[in-house]
């Protein structure tokens, strides 16, 4: 188990590599001058030289990455042009508030995913079989956006049960039920696609797992329905495992819209602020701080599924 | 969202065997209503020029945000005025660019990578392998954020961004089917027969990975649109003179407290083009018994 890690995460070091690459690639494809755009175009030239140098722009591309990984490595991730604050300091806050929405999500959706699954697997009529089927490939093909706005046009324009946006109320708020209120939409919203994939996923590995031999013998030996139902999603755990931690990205993805319409205050409005002010630092801080934490996921998710299923582990 | 993070294992359905030849060729009613819900919006597309709609840029300010079912205005206005049936229905091009274009692009180019990887030397193999893993590496969104931030606005810079990250999970698809393919017997035999490697590809590879290739691809414009969509909705795609579906989102967004049913219009529009090619999609591999667990 200990060697599957080690080399689990020593394979997420180059990963980690390409990561900060593609960020920094995507800096250099901005279209302009850095230099112009920070000092503006009346700039002196013994200005512009030191600009040039302090940043390195005039070294080789290699060079320039090279020292700017060595700064992220060191948890510089540069200054944000809009609040003029370090982008890790924006990013950190941040963060917390996106993991407690993503979590929420994820929870969700796996729960929602595991009875529709389950449903669609074990169910033989008709009708609950078609509505899981159903509402697992609508589920599927909603955009995160069009249902937020939906849920906020619906429940708290029309209703007014549920609050807009936000995390807390401005005035006596702050306890963890009004966090929960603020909470439900937002996490409904980012929790319907993957609820759908990992609905129809686990109904297709039940499935899978009910025509095989396994569950012939089972029944061959007077087994119950519920004694077979429990073994057969005992054998599709991992998959599920998998699949959800798969998700998470997609899940990680659509905290963008969901942050920007709730004005939830984490990863994704900030992104969809500095994208708005064309603050470039902070794009790249909050992509590569989601980047690397969604690498970091993934390795969870592959060290709990070596733990549960040991013929990964090789 | 994004769909793009495929577990790679294609094999025939399970069920292909007990369903008889008979009903496999029937076609579903997922493929049916795919089909049907996709020729539409194809006609709405081309046919938009001459269909009797009101100028979709043209407002008023007298008739901002009329209510669904006003006269003149079955969809009711936006804020400025203009009507959105036909903002709607003029939408439907950008969209379709948006979904049709990028999957394309990244449809053949990962293709091509996916062939050279699945028949190439073990190092190259091994470096189109791991290139992939680092695009996987990022939520699909985020990506093509990133990608479209740079390149600035502009349905171009759109279609380029959601190129790119399409490309990973289309190779994933071709690198597992050609891994399958290269171990059959008519591959084997071909190279035994001393085929050239570029033969093996074209006449071997290439015409046996296009149909599940498709299934995925129908499904990869779902998902395309609905992403274009998010990125002119963050203000990154289409510029907002233009009627597209995300960036009406946006604009209508700003009118939720006094409109808000307005605003549902444009996101069920997105909503119903993806669902109409995920069902297509779904059809395709239905009809074709072909099993797929990627995650789109």
């Amino acid at each position: 188990m200990r060697r599957f890690l080690v080399h689990r995460l020593l394979l997420a070091v180059p990963t980690l590599v390409g990561v900060s690459l593609v960020v920094f690639l995507t800096t250099k494809l901005v279209p302009g001058d850095p230099v112009a755009s920070l000092l503006g175009p009346l700039a002196p030239p013994d200005a512009r030289r030191e600009l040039i140098e302090r940043f390195g722009f005039d070294r080789p591309l290699p060079i320039q990455f090279g020292r700017w990984s060595w700064n992220v490595a060191q948890g510089e991730l540069g200054t944000s042009i809009q609040q003029q604050r370090p982008v890790l300091e924006i990013v950190r806050t941040a963060f917390g508030n996106t993991a407690i929405l993503a979590l929420a999500g994820a929870v969700l959706a796996f729960a929602g995913g595991l009875l529709i699954g389950a449903t669609g697997a074990f169910t033989t009529r008709r009708l609950p079989r078609g509505l899981a089927s159903g509402l697992s490939f609508l589920a599927m093909s909603v955009p995160q956006y069009s249902i937020a706005l939906g849920l906020v046009a619906l429940f708290a324009v029309r209703y007014r049960v549920l609050p807009a946006g936000g995390m807390h109320d401005p005035v006596g708020g702050g306890g963890a039920g009004d966090l929960l209120r603020h909470l439900v939409m937002p996490a409904v919203a980012v929790s319907l696609i993957p609820m759908g994939v990992i609905g129809r996923m686990l109904r297709a590995s039940l499935v899978d797992v009910m025509s095989g031999d396994q569950v012939e013998a089972m029944r061959a030996r007077g087994l119950g329905r519920a004694a077979i139902a429990r073994h057969a999603l005992h054998n599709a755990l991992p998959s599920l495992l998998t699949i959800t931690g798969l998700q998470l990205a997609y899940l990680i993805g659509g905290v963008v819209f969901v942050e920007t319409i709730f004005s939830w205050p984490g990863l994704g409005q900030a992104l969809y602020n500095a994208i708005a002010s064309r603050d470039l630092p902070l794009i790249q801080g909050g992509v590569l701080v989601i980047a690397i934490a969604f690498v970091l996921i993934n390795i969870v998710v592959d060290g709990v599924h070596a733990l549960i299923d040991p013929r990964v582990r090789r | 969202m994004a769909p793009v993070s495929p577990t790679t294992d294609i094999t025939p359905a399970v069920g292909a065997e007990r369903a008889g030849p008979h009903r496999r060729r029937r076609p579903g009613a997922a493929l049916i209503a795919g089909t049907v819900l996709v020729s539409l919006l194809i006609l709405a597309a081309v046919l938009v020029p001459v269909l009797p709609l009101p100028d979709p840029d043209a407002g008023s300010l007298s008739e901002r945000l009329l209510p669904l079912g006003s006269p003149g205005h079955p969809l009711g206005t936006d804020g400025q005025g203009r009507d959105l049936l036909s903002r709607l229905v003029w939408g439907v091009q950008p969209s379709l660019a948006a979904g049709l274009l990028p999957v394309l692009a990244a449809g053949t180019a990962g293709t091509f990578l996916g062939i050279v990887a699945g028949l190439g030397a073990r190092w190259l193999e091994n470096a189109v392998m791991r290139s992939l893993d680092v695009l996987f590496a990022f939520p699909a969104v985020l990506l093509a954020i990133s990608i479209a931030a740079s390149l600035g606005a502009g349905l171009t810079s759109l279609i380029i961004a959601l190129s790119v990250i399409l490309v990973p999970a289309v190779a994933r698809v071709v690198v597992t089917e050609v891994a399958r393919l290269r171990e059959l017997d008519f591959s084997q035999a071909a190279r035994a027969g001393g085929a050239r490697t570029t033969t093996i590809a074209m006449r071997h590879m290439l015409p046996n990975v296009l149909p599940v290739l498709s299934v995925y691809c129908s499904a990869l414009v779902g998902l395309s649109i609905v992403l274009g969509s998010g990125l002119s909705f963050l203000g990154l795609g289409v510029a907002p003179p233009r009627a597209e579906w995300g960036a009406m989102l946006d604009d209508l967004r700003q009118h939720i407290f006094t409109a808000p049913l307005l605003t549902l219009i444009p996101g069920a529009a997105i909503f119903l083009a993806s669902v109409a090619f995920n069902l297509l999609g779904e059809g395709l591999r239905e009809h074709f018994d072909v099993r797929s667990r990627h995650t789109v």
